[in-house]
């Protein structure tokens, strides 16, 4: 007998599928989304994130026959969605650090006049996500620099940004987080020292703007 | 999502998708334009043409625009935004795959390192492709990337454009840092080494984020030693190497340049390194010499005109010859490859 989630995925378009399951998140993909990211010690923006998850649902749900379990096949869609937008990150740091490459106007690498004409759609620059605005301009931080430091972030070992997360944004001792994981406290206090280090850039970018990033003036703060 | 006729005023090519009455939301409101590319272009011409004309239509182009808290709709509108991009994406890695499918069956220059794709019989990927098609189509969504995919479909393997071509046409549908690795691998295959040279050197800019980073420097290795600089392909390679992934065929590699460098130092150390690491019997390792001992081969061939040019004759280094000895080791058989 199927459950009444599952009957969610079996019949229909993708787009129909995702149509039965944005409005309402009928599935706690919102929730398994948020929880993943926190699982896996990382900063992405969870609307942009659980869209992404909506539309691999929505497209592997024809392919879904109840095996494996439900819940351990919408990890695995969750998982994906976020392996795409860390690349979606990654590939906006490459632009950031190389401006040129980002129109992907084919200078280097056509050969035949209009043969790499920039797309409007598809490209791997997307659009500055209102998360980062909303969380950065109140701490007088550029958007833009809070976008790359995130990425760098990303780009740290998962027990780099696990030592982070426990002690500076959920705010474990370093004690009893030593004990209990049984890694040595100057080792972690390093570890979360290092990812600090990677997202203060945000900050030394937001006062010693780099000419090529093209960052906007901070707001003073007292 | 029902595809409903396109409104008057719109051109023939315009497709409008409505929302469906399951959706919670009022049936028939338009929510996004699809527009569809033209037919009756050549493969060719499709592979260059521009994918824009698959743009969202301007309902869903600023969703940002319509987001209200708690707005269903908008919701709906940027998660079918999202659905496009994950058509998009499977389209753009078929279009890769078909790319390494053509370098396999085509004669080429082998790459050490292998191509950056697994390979992929033709049939499993004839299969998948039908699949995603279905999908896109069912959806109501269509695009140039889409419609030579059909094409491919319809022409079958032997009569696909070359990898290049493929590579590009997959880049332009979906860009991203595994895209143009794999346009600069096509341009190795082609023997086009400058072309592949320029490629690896743009996405080396910012090789800190780099995902595929040895692969990077192992293409422009090999690029370097296609153009005769192996000094600079011995740099690259060398970078390639401490990626434990890339380690065997990097290795690899690198004693092979070593030895044509005569480098001493380098030898020893490249040939120490492989013989700890490797397998001599691995299935893996066997698929590195082969395709080093084809590729040396133009190579070698070069080298002997140049020197019957001269009058010369190309002379094996005494430190090849004596590696070459070693013929159960990695580093002997590397060696014995490049006699």
């Amino acid at each position: 007998m199927l459950q009444e989630r599952e009957q969610l995925l079996l019949i229909g378009t993708p787009g129909e599928v995702l149509a039965r399951i944005v409005p309402k998140d009928s599935l706690g993909i919102r929730a398994l989304a948020a929880e993943r990211l926190r699982n896996r010690a990382l900063f992405l923006d969870l609307e942009r994130l659980c869209l992404c998850a909506y539309a691999v649902v929505a497209r592997d749900a024809c392919g879904w026959r109840g095996r494996p379990e439900l819940g351990t096949w919408l990890v695995e869609r969750v998982d994906r969605a976020i392996e795409d937008l860390l690349a979606e990150e990654r590939d906006y740091l490459t632009t950031q650090a190389a401006p040129g490459l980002s129109a992907f106007r084919g200078s280097s690498t056509g050969s035949s006049p209009g043969s790499m004409r920039a797309p409007d759609a598809g490209t791997a620059t997307p659009r500055l996500s209102p998360t980062f605005v909303q969380l950065a301009r109140p701490l007088g931080l550029d958007p833009d620099a809070l976008r790359s430091a995130c990425a760098r972030f990303h780009g740290l070992d998962r027990q780099v940004r696990e030592a982070f997360f426990e002690l500076v944004v959920e705010g474990r001792s370093l004690d009893h987080l030593a004990f209990s994981s049984g890694t040595p406290a100057t080792t972690l206090a390093r570890h979360a020292r290092r990812a600090l280090d990677v997202l203060r850039q945000t900050e030394r970018f937001a006062h010693h703007p780099h000419p090529e990033l093209h960052l906007q003036q901070p707001r003073a703060t007292s | 999502m029902i595809p409903s006729n396109p409104p008057s005023g719109n051109s023939p090519s315009t497709r409008v998708i409505t929302t469906p009455g399951s959706s919670g939301l009022a049936a028939g409101v338009p929510i996004l334009r699809w527009s569809q590319p033209r037919s009756t272009r050549s493969l060719n011409d499709q592979v260059d043409r521009d994918v824009a004309e698959s743009r969202i239509g301007p309902l869903a182009e600023e969703p940002s625009q319509h987001v209200v808290q708690g707005d269903a709709r908008a919701s709906l509108i940027r998660a079918l935004c999202a659905l496009e991009r994950v058509h998009r994406r499977s389209i753009a890695a078929l279009l890769r795959q078909a790319a390494e499918i053509v370098a396999r069956r085509t004669p080429s220059i082998p790459i050490t390192c292998g191509f950056p794709l697994p390979p992929l019989a033709s049939s499993v990927w004839l299969e998948r492709s039908r699949e995603v098609l279905a999908l896109a189509r069912a959806d109501g969504w269509a695009s140039a990337g889409s419609c030579l995919l059909e094409h491919l479909i319809a022409r079958g393997p032997a009569r696909w454009p070359s990898p290049v071509r493929l590579a590009r046409a997959a880049r332009i549908v979906d860009d991203g840092e595994f895209a143009r690795v794999v346009v600069g691998y096509a341009h190795l295959v082609q023997g086009q080494a400058v072309m592949a040279r320029g490629v690896f050197c743009e996405l080396l800019r910012d090789p800190v984020h780099l995902r595929h980073r040895s692969r990077v420097l192992e293409g422009l290795a090999l690029a370097q030693e296609a153009l005769g600089h192996d000094r600079q392909a011995l740099g690259a390679i060398e970078g390639a190497a401490e990626d434990p992934e890339r380690e065997v065929s990097a290795l690899a590699q690198g004693l092979s340049l070593a030895l044509t460098l005569g480098d001493a130092g380098r030898i020893r150390h490249a040939a120490a390194r492989l013989d700890m690491l490797v397998d001599p019997d691995s299935p893996d390792f066997a698929a590195v010499i082969a395709r080093l001992r084809e590729r040396r081969k133009p190579l070698m061939l070069r080298k002997q005109v140049e020197h019957r040019a001269l009058g010369t004759r190309v002379a094996l280094a005494p430190s090849l010859v004596e590696l070459a000895r070693e013929c159960r080791s990695p580093s002997g058989r590397v060696a014995r490859a490049m006699i």
